[in-house]
């Protein structure tokens, strides 16, 4: 269809020109025009016709190309954005179909551990009860992300300083429960002025922060030190990024399980025996991505890790980086 | 389905046991959360969809109502709305299966006494049943279904969520409010940190409870109110708060 057109553009100045040669033909017998052209001016003109049919045709292609990379661009986003909506769906399903049973057996398991005195059959009720207490554990969990993914943001300008300050005297207050405990420093930029304020949900940002943190204290040797720095970076186009890092030198994350563990009920084989239900990193992933940030994780089992939060800063947030953008030199795991 | 005692068509006189109606349309939810209640010391029907609810609420005038929040023919919120419009003030406590903070908001200002999120502790919903009686002023609107409310100089338009400490008007962050409007229906009750946080966010145990702190300081702040000698929002140590000023349904 595309080649027809093209013909049939290029067919309009031919028959132009045919009809013109015709006019003048049938009007006046004779009529010639005497012309004498330098050789070297012939070829020059030759020369930029042939650069502006080859620099159209060039920049005809480059738009094609554009399109076509913008479209299937914008074909992957949407693919990936409908395939996260059905999850939710999914999770949000599940989550609404396992309530009542839940509900009943809690209720149910009460009403027999009311009529039984205490010997090995109450105790085998606790048991199966301790058991349902895990699922509504998983089902209250799921509740939270639905609730951060969807909650209205209460946001408002953020001191850098003031969150993280409040972040680690939280984790301090985690890692004194370790033994021998785990040490947590705060590493502020020495300079003469603050950090850019970011602009966000406090609490929300506080939570996905002490979430990761909370991680880094979990995962530690004893002894261990756990580390949260931040500064703020001057990005493309003028928009400012402040980078927050939390580093521990706890057990990390084998190289196999890295692919998944931002997806919702994931849980390494070094978090067995550790409490916890496997939603916080996909609770984190929401909550930045909320806040038109990134957040990536990079690690090394045995050695430790090193998660980066990237926030826009600056009031109203700036527009979101351009898609497929990854943060300079960690490339492992960024989400968005 | 009534238990806690043999079929009647109202409440017998001489019993003095609170009487339940329970509107669940689930039989495995339903058949245990009765015998659950009447072991606990209430009389309950159990009935199966929110018309049924507004039916025995007419015939029996029961002291208190748990309506869950998805039923057949007409769900438990439509049935709250049907009740507070034809002037019945039974308290109410909804079962919701939603998680969501603005679904929740909407609950308490249909004018629920309460709501407990599925899959709860049987011994909460006691405890809740428990809470709403005590709360319940026989004969006149609980403070759930007032627009307006006062303790003291405090005045809160629940409507359009504004308030005021005398003629100054509080500016506060619109958690700050929720949670100011969660103190004012539930005076002088010992609300546990927990609780506040699943007002706030539907969460049951959140990573830490800074979020709730600093909006009880954000209060504390716009009222002018000293922790150490409250006048409003008393801190009960290690485990939550308590609104302690006297509060009005206007």
């Amino acid at each position: 269809m595309n080649r027809w057109r093209v013909l049939a553009v290029a067919a309009v100045p031919l028959l132009l020109g045919a009809v013109a040669a015709l006019v003048i033909a049938s009007a006046k017998h004779g009529l010639r025009l005497h012309l004498s052209v330098a050789i070297w001016l012939l070829a020059l003109e030759a020369g930029v016709v042939l650069a502006v049919i080859a620099g159209a045709v060039a920049w005809h292609r480059g738009r094609v190309r554009q399109a076509g990379a913008a479209a299937s661009a914008t074909a992957q986003r949407e693919g990936a954005e409908r395939a996260q909506a059905e999850h939710r769906r999914f999770v949000s399903r599940l989550d609404h179909e396992l309530k009542n049973p839940l509900t009943a057996l809690r209720a149910a398991l009460t009403n027999l551990a009311a009529g039984l005195r205490p010997g090995p059959e109450r105790d085998s009720v606790a048991g199966v009860d301790a058991q349902v207490l895990r699922l509504v554990r998983v089902t209250s969990d799921l509740r939270r992300l639905a609730a951060v993914e969807t909650a209205p943001l209460d946001a408002g300008m953020i001191q850098p300083e003031s969150l993280l300050t409040e972040l680690v005297d939280d984790a301090v207050d985690l890692a004194r429960a370790v033994d021998p405990p785990v040490r947590v420093e705060l590493d502020l930029p020495r300079r003469p002025w603050p950090l850019t304020p970011v602009w966000g949900d406090r609490d929300l940002l506080h939570l996905a922060l002490l979430n990761v943190v909370g991680n880094a204290v979990k995962f530690s040797h004893p002894s261990g030190l756990v580390t949260v720095s931040a500064r703020d970076d001057l990005g493309r186009n003028g928009a400012g990024w402040l980078t927050i890092e939390v580093t521990d030198t706890g057990v990390g994350v084998p190289p196999d399980e890295l692919p998944l563990i931002w997806e919702e009920l994931a849980r390494g084989r070094a978090a067995r025996g550790t409490p916890g239900s496997g939603i916080g990193l996909a609770m984190v992933r929401a909550i930045v991505s909320r806040h038109r940030g990134e957040v990536a994780l990079r690690s090394v089992a045995g050695r430790g890790t090193v998660v980066v939060f990237r926030l826009p800063t600056g009031a109203p947030a700036p527009p979101a980086p351009p898609a497929g953008r990854q943060l300079p030199g960690v490339a492992d795991q960024v989400h968005r | 389905m009534t238990t806690g005692g043999p079929q009647r068509q109202s409440p017998t006189p001489a019993d003095p046991r609170p009487f339940v109606v329970l509107a669940e349309d689930d039989p495995a939810v339903a058949q245990t959360l009765a015998p659950l209640l009447a072991r606990s010391g209430f009389q309950v029907e159990v009935v199966g969809d929110g018309l049924a609810a507004l039916e025995a609420v007419a015939r029996r005038e029961p002291d208190v109502c748990v309506l869950d929040v998805l039923m057949p023919r007409l769900d438990g919120r439509e049935a709250l709305r049907r009740l507070r419009r034809s002037g019945r003030h039974v308290p109410v406590l909804l079962l919701t299966e939603v998680g969501d903070a603005a679904e929740r908001a909407m609950a308490l200002e249909e004018g629920a006494d309460d709501y407990l999120n599925k899959p709860f502790d049987p011994a909460e919903l006691i405890a809740r049943i428990r809470a709403v009686l005590r709360r319940a002023r026989p004969g006149r609107p609980p403070l759930s279904a007032a627009h307006v409310l006062q303790a003291g100089q405090l005045r809160l338009d629940r409507v359009s969520r504004r308030a005021w400490l005398g003629e100054r008007e509080l500016v506060l962050t619109p958690r700050a409010m929720t949670l100011l409007d969660y103190f004012l229906t539930h005076p002088d009750e010992l609300l546990h940190r927990d609780r506040l946080l699943q007002v706030l966010w539907g969460f049951d145990n959140p990573v830490g409870t800074r979020a709730l702190d600093n909006r009880i300081a954000e209060l504390r702040k716009a009222l002018r109110d000293d922790a150490t000698a409250a006048q409003w929002i008393a801190t009960v140590p290690s485990v939550g708060y308590r609104f302690v000023a006297a509060v009005d349904g206007l």
